[in-house]
């Protein structure tokens, strides 16, 4: 009776394709993939699922037919680096801490948008003439940064209007002690992208607030003078005067996504 | 002035809301997997390809399709991106596969350097990330062709050009046959398959020069094949991937952006600036024009362009995945060639926007 030889290597290899594959499946499963990349990449992951999970068969079968690399290779231990970390810590949004390292959207008015041009403008356009002055304007994810940045862009917009919004304290070099900037990460493709969006905003208490702790802040706009830390330059932005905050509130989606194109 | 009293809502994803004690760790590993799990579906989709082209495509079809001028050859791979939407993760594969089949170097190189910017999704996306500046996206585009085209006639008259896979024969289209194992894939390469001297060992070995034995065997076997070379082409591409994307969650979870804006304004040392910043964050150049855009307040218009065309020709990630399969030498010198066509670039048109020629 013919003996089957089967090759460690491959089979070792086809077990590590299978591990990849899980790991990717679980996280979409559990929407999990969110923390990492933005919607619109899912179908991409899906893709990757579906493909190292064939890999995966077709390497063991090359295991069993014993024709492929006989010893597992030392590289394969790369493999496993990124699953253990990933295990181990658990699935995990980028923290507030990830905002020190990243320049500030709002602090450079009129550089970018967040959906296609024109279909943004708009909504922004639509959502601000339809609002009474006294109604509370609340921050939608969907325009969320879109709103940020109109703030920086055209203040006068937002003077004396009711906006409401959540994000975690984020502090610039040279911000008055009872300012805040209110800030979301917003993601574009996956979180090595994230970009901080915020919105400057001005109460007493703010002064007591730790970086990265997160709030709901009600207030009302206000066009006031603002220096860029980063290059000095003067401008009016809209920020706003806070009257009522929820401290802990945090959205229900990790990150700002711009629009899907 | 109130104070109300807390409404926890969780963020999407379990646990996601958990405070790490060790904070730039946590953000570390939650970048690291992010760059694995954007860029492993387009390595895969790479290695894909670049299996398909190794079993079906013949050194001889490639010969055939070769434009016969020097420069339409070159334009037309600097274009081909508009073909064949490729990113800077799948691309490596590809052009190390065509290499193999005998696509002229020139060629080659004009291609892995121009398929990940003049391409539409990215084009599209820097439309976007600019509000609809057609002017920024125009200048990406051909600031791309440009240096891709540029970059690959130079390499095609250097020595190191005329064979810069590691471990191979002279591969010009058509000498390939004959090869059981193409010049890439044979005893020795590091696919992760044993390559027994047997020539009718069915595992998939090059079946480019003799498109007709595949055919013979039809479509299924032709199938197994892609997929077998497949999984072992990701781990030779993975690991280097894997490596990349560590070093770029390095360099993102330490390196304090805000610290070059210092010198934003000068015309060569901003460009220089932000073409290191591209180097080591290795984003992906559907997403990089986001970023660039939240530098435009800061850094010259020289260095916002060098930024969204360096990046996507060459970071960390994909130079580790190109020293994989091409020689050290040929990387270091492709590397110095695109880092000064880019300085350059930049820093002419900083000059350009300052009034500073003409």
């Amino acid at each position: 009776m013919k003996r089957t030889r089967i090759s460690p290597g491959a089979a070792a290899w086809a077990a590590i394709l299978l591990a990849w594959s899980l790991w990717m499946l679980r996280l979409l499963v559990s929407e999990d993939v969110l923390l990492y990349v933005h919607p619109r990449m899912r179908v991409f992951v899906w893709f990757a699922v579906l493909g190292f999970l064939v890999l995966s068969a077709v390497t063991a079968r090359s295991a069993l037919g014993g024709t492929v690399g006989r010893a597992p290779r030392a590289g394969y231990a790369l493999f496993l680096v990124p699953l253990t970390l990933a295990v181990a810590g658990g699935p995990r949004a980028l923290g507030a801490g990830a905002a020190e390292n990243r320049l500030l959207r709002a602090a450079a008015p009129g550089t970018a948008q967040s959906a296609a041009p024109g279909r943004t403008e708009r909504t922004l356009d639509s959502i601000l003439a339809s609002a009474d002055p006294g109604t509370v304007l609340s921050f939608e994810d969907d325009f969320h940064s879109a709103m940020a940045a109109d703030m920086a862009a055209a203040p006068e917009r937002y003077e004396g209007r009711r906006l409401s919004l959540v994000g975690f304290a984020h502090r610039v070099p040279g911000l008055p002690a009872d300012r805040v900037f209110v800030t979301r990460l917003l993601i574009t493709c996956c979180a090595a992208d994230a970009e901080p969006v915020g919105v400057l905003a001005s109460w007493p208490g703010a002064a007591g607030l730790r970086g990265g702790e997160w709030m709901r802040v009600t207030g009302t706009g206000k066009r006031t003078a603002y220096r860029n830390p980063y290059t000095g330059k003067d401008s009016f932005v809209a920020m706003v005067e806070v009257d009522e905050v929820v401290p802990g509130e945090q959205p229900a989606s990790a990150y700002l996504y711009p629009g899907q194109f | 002035m109130r104070e109300a009293v807390g409404r926890r809502r969780p963020p999407s994803g379990a646990g996601s809301s958990r405070r790490s004690e060790y904070p730039r760790l946590a953000d570390f590993t939650t970048v690291f997997l992010s760059i694995l799990l954007e860029a492993f579906p387009f390595v895969l989709l790479g290695t894909l390809i670049s299996s398909a082209i190794h079993i079906l495509v013949s050194a001889e079809t490639i010969a055939r399709i070769l434009p016969r001028s020097r420069l339409a050859g070159l334009l037309a791979a600097s274009a081909a991106g508009f073909a064949f939407p490729i990113c800077e993760c799948a691309n490596v594969p590809v052009t190390r596969r065509l290499l193999a089949k005998g696509l002229p170097a020139p060629l080659a190189v004009t291609f892995l350097l121009a398929v990940a910017i003049v391409n539409p999704v990215v084009l599209f996306s820097t439309w976007v990330a600019f509000g609809g500046n057609l002017g920024v996206v125009l200048l990406r585009g051909l600031l791309g062709m440009g240096i891709a085209v540029l970059t690959g006639w130079i390499v095609g008259s250097l020595p190191v050009g005329r064979q810069p896979l590691r471990d191979t024969a002279p591969g010009g289209a058509g000498e390939e046959q004959g090869w059981e194992h193409g010049p890439d894939h044979g005893p020795g390469c590091d696919c992760g398959h044993d390559h027994p001297h047997d020539h009718d060992a069915g595992h998939g070995g090059n079946r480019g020069a003799d498109t007709g034995r595949a055919g013979r065997r039809g479509a299924a076997d032709a199938a197994l094949e892609i997929l077998t070379h497949a999984g072992a082409e990701i781990y030779s591409v993975g690991r280097y991937l894997i490596l990349g994307a560590a070093v770029a969650a390095l360099m993102q979870t330490i390196l304090p952006r805000a610290a070059l804006v210092g010198v934003g304004a000068a015309p060569l040392l901003s460009v220089a600036a932000l073409m290191v910043l591209a180097y080591l964050l290795s984003l992906c150049s559907e997403a990089d024009a986001f970023i660039a855009a939240t530098f435009a307040g800061y850094f010259t218009p020289g260095a916002v362009l060098a930024f969204m065309v360096y990046g996507p020709m060459m970071d960390v990630k994909n130079t580790l995945m190109l020293l994989d399969g091409f020689k050290p030498r040929f990387v270091a010198i492709l590397l110095a060639l695109v880092t000064a066509a880019c300085l350059g670039a930049g820093f002419l048109v900083n000059l350009l926007a300052s009034g500073g020629v003409g």
